[in-house]
């Protein structure tokens, strides 16, 4: 029989609550980051058709506006990221792709 | 890199969801808690998008994707905490067999599957006469999971993996020099099971 210890440390990160989340996506802007990779262009096209159908004035900050996220500028890109979405009046972020 | 980037709206207050492929949810999950995100919602794709043909992906995003991303921005999801309360460094946390041992070990993601050395308070204790350095030290914080790497929790690793107690000095520079390695950061973030030597 072992009697074994934790190979972990503690956290160094406090626990944040999530945002408050909207009734509807109606007329909402929905921001789209996007890693660059696994079809996140082809997936974000048929994402914001259906959200078009369903949400009336629904509006989206599209990857392309943020550039990608990930790659060598990781670290600037995600620390000028909320400048960016509250530039874009972004309501909402849909992320991806993550494999 | 899609859950790093989806946490931060999160941190500025604002809703966000994240899209990943199913084999991928125990990554994104690491990577969103190691940023203070315990309950990072998530849309999951039934398989890894590059094995569906245009037309399916249409049919499943439509289906599946849409639902999902609907939901995880207009529900509420309740305020989740740490799944568990972290043991002291010297606490006994686990009794057992060898294969008893690796079996819990591998089922709390401690181990990545392979067969581990039993962390003994003996065996770590073995690795700690070879540094004068306080078993409690912390080093610095690592990700995925944004956890203290101490003295100690480097010998109990050191342990697992087979290493021998005149290690230790090798296996402390390592983790010293690890946080600033631009590769070793993305490894250690991109997936838990990933891993990266270098001496």
């Amino acid at each position: 029989m072992y009697e074994v210890v934790w190979p972990r440390g503690k956290r160094t990160v406090q626990g944040i609550a999530l945002a408050k989340r909207p009734n509807t996506l109606a007329g909402k802007t929905i921001a789209e980051l996007w890693n660059g990779g696994f079809r996140g262009d082809e997936i974000f096209r048929i994402l914001e058709r259906e959200l078009e159908k369903r949400y009336p004035g629904v509006k989206f900050a599209r990857w392309e506006d943020f550039g990608r996220m990930g790659g060598a500028a990781e670290d600037k890109v995600l620390a000028e990221l909320p400048l960016l979405l509250k530039s874009r009046g972004v309501d909402v972020s849909v992320g991806g792709v993550g494999c | 890199m899609a859950t790093r980037a989806s946490v931060v709206p999160e941190q500025i207050g604002i809703p966000s969801v994240v899209m990943v492929c199913k084999g991928f949810e125990t990554a994104a999950e690491f990577t969103a808690q190691g940023r203070g995100t315990f309950n990072m919602p998530k849309a999951v794709f039934g398989r890894h998008v590059d094995t569906f043909t245009t037309s399916e992906l249409e049919e499943h995003v439509r289906t599946s994707i849409v639902d999902q991303v609907v939901t995880a921005l207009t529900v509420q999801p309740p305020d989740a905490k740490p799944r568990m309360v972290d043991p002291d460094l010297t606490d006994i946390v686990f009794s057992g067999t060898f294969e008893e041992v690796n079996e819990h070990f591998y089922t709390n993601e401690w181990s990545d599957g392979l067969p581990i050395v039993p962390p003994t308070v003996e065996k770590v204790q073995a690795f700690l006469r070879f540094t004068d350095r306080r078993p409690e030290e912390a080093i610095g914080s690592l990700l995925p999971d944004s956890r203290e790497a101490t003295i100690w929790s480097i010998a109990v690793n050191g342990v697992m993996a087979g290493c021998r107690p005149e290690h230790m000095p090798i296996l402390i520079a390592l983790v010293e020099v690890w946080p600033t390695l631009a590769l070793a950061c993305a490894i250690q973030e991109q997936h838990p099971a990933r891993r990266c030597r270098s001496i």
